[in-house]
């Protein structure tokens, strides 16, 4: 897609699977300065009936940002979204970040569905996003 | 000791008990109440008392925990309305003593007791009387939660707190690498970089950390949803201004029990005080809560 030119409603995003890595939690854990063991700690997760550490919900929504602003002109942004968990992620589990074109206005504003699908298909994570398209004809 | 059901039903009396200075002054420093009267004879003189008195509310405050101790469990006092009628020397024993006055139907199937409470001189004065009312049931219709103690404990509808937050470009480095990517080379700052400045998130914030402590099973919780609407992207160098409100405290029941939702919004002003950012979270955390036998609770 030339940059510049608004996708049509209805067009698919690039699909991307997203692997986790424990040293990715412990990274998100202190570059965001969420301090919550469920996320970092195998222990403390198996008390809380998990077999192991779980992604956190704001770093899957990171991921599906990146997924509309990799696929969007540069310079694009969000500035809208909304995200809802609808289950739990495990570490090192694939994560199908998929998303599709809902709407979009003359205005050059981008409505977004993305989501999550665990390895069996669930939606784990939900998310609908209003992106500024940088680029179009002015 | 038996809790009260009837009518006339006496708390077992305390006292007589005289009041030791290091009480007194540990009730002054706790209640800020530093006032002469209590500590000096020549002061409360000069204001026509014959000496030192014991604090009001320090009595009714052992009333009140004496009637709490003689209900139990699950009972709760709803209401407490306290009387000063004479001065309590300091130095003089008390007796602290009271009954049941009045026992009605509660709404929830449980009865409301109402109750008189006394301290009293050894001249049989009664220098403070409270009345008050319990409710012989657990709290909320169906629920044992403490929803009333967690609004009160997160300012429901109030600012529950105001912080600041440098957004530094190695911050963003250290985000966009917990992503496995680069950072924007421009200084753009992702959307969801507005979770790295949740105060909560951050436990900067942290209001109802008792909830981690209630006699429930924990079967649950986290994250239920982030919202976030910006009138422009953040930017390396911005210095934000986050004020915090939690705007819903609610219950529902799901499949893995009851579950506690606590809503917060925020707002996010750089440094000229234009807003950048609002943004609105669901954080939910779930109790096995033995079921009570009353009606279901209420959703959002």
């Amino acid at each position: 897609m030339s940059a510049g030119s608004l996708p049509a409603p209805g067009s698919a995003l690039p699909s991307r699977v997203r692997f986790t890595t424990r040293t990715q939690l412990v990274r998100y854990a202190g570059a965001a300065q969420d301090p919550s063991p469920i996320h970092f700690d195998d222990a403390y997760a198996r008390e809380r009936g998990f077999p192991s550490v779980i992604v956190h919900g704001f770093l899957k929504a990171g991921l599906l940002e990146e997924l509309a602003l990799t696929w969007a002109p540069a310079g694009s942004w969000l500035q809208q979204f909304s995200v809802r968990y609808r289950g739990i992620d495990l570490v090192g589990a694939p994560l199908l970040c998929q998303g599709l074109v809902t709407d979009v206005s003359d205005d050059g504003v981008v409505g977004l569905e993305l989501w999550i699908e665990d390895e069996a298909g669930h939606r784990t994570t939900d998310a609908r996003a209003q992106l500024r398209w940088e680029g179009r004809a002015a | 000791m038996t809790a009260p059901t009837t009518e006339g039903d006496r708390m077992p009396p305390v006292g007589p008990v005289t009041v030791a200075a290091s009480s007194l002054l540990r009730w002054g420093a706790g209640a800020d109440d530093f006032s002469e009267i209590h500590h000096d004879d020549a002061a409360a003189r000069a204001r026509g008392l014959e000496g030192a008195v014991v604090h009001g509310p320090l009595q009714v405050a052992v009333l009140v925990e004496q009637l709490r101790r003689w209900l139990g469990r699950p009972a709760r006092i709803t209401d407490v309305e306290a009387t000063y009628l004479a001065p309590a020397p300091v130095g003089e024993p008390l007796v602290f003593d009271g009954e049941v006055v009045e026992v009605v139907p509660g709404e929830a199937g449980d009865e409301v007791l109402g109750c008189e409470l006394r301290s009293r001189r050894p001249d049989g004065r009664t220098t403070v009387r409270v009345l008050a009312r319990a409710r012989t049931g657990p709290a909320g219709p169906g629920s044992a939660l403490p929803v009333e103690q967690l609004r009160r404990a997160l300012r429901l509808g109030e600012v529950a707190g105001t912080f600041r937050y440098q957004v530094q470009e190695n911050d963003l480095e250290h985000f966009a690498r917990a992503h496995e990517r680069e950072p924007d080379p421009s200084g753009r700052v992702p959307a969801t970089y507005f979770g790295a400045l949740d105060p909560v998130e951050r436990r900067d914030l942290h209001l109802d950390g008792f909830l981690l402590e209630l006699p429930f099973p924990r079967t649950g919780g986290g994250n239920a949803f982030n919202e976030v609407e910006y009138v422009r992207p953040l930017q390396v160098g911005d210095e934000i201004t986050v004020t915090t409100r939690y705007t819903e405290v609610y219950e529902k029941q799901g499949s893995s029990g009851t579950l506690l939702f606590r809503v917060r919004e925020n707002e996010m002003t750089d440094a000229s005080g234009a807003v950048v950012a609002t943004s609105r979270c669901g954080h939910v955390l779930g109790f096995a809560v033995p079921a009570s036998g009353t009606s279901e609770v209420a959703g959002r």
